[in-house]
């Protein structure tokens, strides 16, 4: 068997296929375990590493729903492990939109409806947490743009920034799991949210008013800033919570008209 | 042509998360840290920042699993140029991989599968790990992995495939005795002759991890203390091995830092007993 082929058995071996003929015969018959067994390390080894991964970005809604029932639930829904991505810390992104079907389908899950959105906090955390930096803020370039030209800059958001929202207090239930892990005194209303890293690196989560989602909702979308100040007009501390967010990190640079972007909003 | 090594000999750690800050505030007697290359690539977060902490005190080495450099895909550059970025970040005595490919056609299986010891495949790897080497600016160390089949066709044996990368590319070698024990068990094959096959000369670094019986296969799950028969193996290679650095892994199950420390040292002890060097 040439080196492609093996490779492309091999893998679909290890995440949970059937082995093909050609690769039980690429196999050497050796002493003690047979191929099949052999084989079956390398997918018993990569549910594992899958299942692994999962538990460190999903740690509150394994809490929420209990180990043995995480297990089974998200081995039914993800389907045989193996990623589209080389970097483990990226398997999980499809997790919160397969739990929207599976809420709405599964009885037993009656009563978990706020399940996706707490998933899809969970994951914005991790992505937030495995994030770079992206660039500094330069005030001595903007100083340089003339007064006239301000109004096409287009703002960057941090890649360590994620915005959300949840008509559950997904938010609060996840911060109250993790300080304490108790459930009491949580806000019934929607709430936005943005999830940036703390002073200590530590991803964490932000409450937004309606005004200031909207707001970052615009940064992100790569509305211009005289766009942006046109629609916060009159709400200088609305206003003012650009300069909050830049100085935090949450925006970490800007185009001027006519450049390209040069990054990919979050 | 030997490796050229900066590292201190003696016995490192493998940097896992949960134990950097009692690292920081202590600042343990540990020869040399090894840092998991895709744990820390991200420019950026805790995890970078405790990366270039860490390099910041002790020397450090990189070890990846993401390379793929057996993969039938496209090298990729970025990933690359990422690792040598951290390398550079961290002043990284020595960046390793793996012989293995953990995916194909943009598919991964996210764990390190074996290569055949073929032609078509010894060239396809040393032409990546030249490509690689190039990129990073720098040679690699190729670490032998656990395989829990061997291929039917095989053209060279195990080190001979190695020793002829070596030849090739310019590339060390990252010796893991845990792995040539676990293969051996699960092989029927003789550990202590394999190790005799090891162009030393290539060698720049030995890994020591611990392993688990499953069922009827020995799994490489680097999640205990090393095993009698591979601290065995390991003080058995001192006389050719005694100025080269050992490193051990605990990656799942981890223990507290006392714990581990604690099994650093009787690993030390063993491996200083049999003539290994011991940090300064």
């Amino acid at each position: 068997m040439r080196l492609a082929e093996l490779q492309r058995h091999l893998v679909e071996t290890a995440c949970g296929a059937e082995p093909s003929t050609g690769l039980l015969h690429a196999v050497a018959p050796r002493p003690g375990p047979g191929r099949r067994r052999r084989l079956d390390a390398y997918r018993q080894t990569v549910e594992q590493m899958h299942r692994h991964a999962l538990e460190d970005a999903f740690p509150v809604c394994i809490a929420i729903l209990g180990v043995r029932y995480w297990q089974r639930l998200t081995g039914e829904i993800l389907g045989r492990p193996g990623s589209l991505d080389r970097d483990l810390a990226r398997y999980g992104e499809r997790l919160p939109g397969l739990l929207s079907n599976a809420v709405r389908e599964r009885h037993e899950l009656r009563g978990y409806e706020y399940l996706p959105d707490l998933a899809a906090l969970e994951w914005g955390l991790h992505r937030v947490r495995y994030a770079p930096n992206g660039e500094r803020f330069d005030f001595r370039a903007l100083a340089a743009i003339p007064e006239t030209a301000r109004a096409g800059l287009r703002l960057h958001p941090s890649p360590a920034l994620a915005l959300g929202s949840s008509r559950w207090p997904v938010a609060a239930l996840w911060r109250t799991h993790r300080e304490s892990g108790a459930c009491e005194n949580l806000p019934v209303k929607a709430v936005h949210y943005a999830i940036h890293r703390n002073d200590r690196l530590e991803a964490t989560v932000t409450r937004l008013s309606d005004a200031e989602k909207d707001l970052l909702d615009a940064v992100v979308a790569g509305t211009t800033l005289g766009a942006i100040e046109a629609r916060s007009a009159g709400d200088q501390r609305l206003a003012n919570r650009l300069y909050d967010w830049i100085m935090a990190g949450w925006i970490v640079g800007f185009t001027e008209a006519g450049q390209p972007c040069s990054m990919t909003p979050s | 042509m030997a490796v050229s090594n900066a590292l201190p000999a003696g016995v490192g750690l493998g940097l896992r998360g949960p134990h950097v800050p009692r690292i920081l505030a202590d600042a343990p007697a540990v020869p040399f840290f090894e840092l998991l290359t895709d744990n820390h690539l991200a420019a950026g977060g805790a995890p970078r920042y405790q990366a270039e902490a860490i390099a910041a005190s002790y020397p450090v080495t990189l070890h990846g699993v993401g390379m793929s450099l057996g993969s039938i895909d496209p090298l990729d550059r970025d990933y690359v140029g990422r690792v040598r970025a951290l390398a550079r970040a961290t002043s990284a005595v020595s960046v390793s991989e793996h012989l293995s490919f953990i995916g194909c056609d943009g598919y991964y299986a996210n764990d390190l599968l074996p290569l055949p010891w073929t032609e078509e495949a010894l060239d396809h790897v040393a032409r990546r790990i030249r490509q690689a080497q190039d990129l990073l600016g720098r040679k690699l160390l190729i670490e032998n992995i656990t395989a829990y089949v061997r291929y039917a066709d095989a053209a060279l044996s195990e080190i001979g495939f190695l020793s002829e990368l070596c030849h090739r590319t310019g590339c060390g070698l990252l010796l893991d005795i845990n792995n040539a024990y676990v293969n051996a068990v699960n092989h029927g094959e003789d550990a202590a002759a394999w190790l005799d096959a090891v162009p030393w000369e290539r060698v720049g670094e030995i890994h020591v991890a611990g392993h688990r019986l499953a069922d009827d296969l020995l799994i490489d799950t680097h999640d205990g203390p090393v095993s009698g028969a591979v601290l065995a193996l390991l003080t058995g290679i001192a006389p050719l091995a005694r100025h080269l650095p050992v490193l051990l892994e605990w990656d799942h199950r981890l223990p507290t830092w006392e714990t581990l420390a604690a099994e650093a040292a009787r690993v030390a002890e063993r491996w200083h007993g049999a003539g290994g060097s011991l940090a300064a």
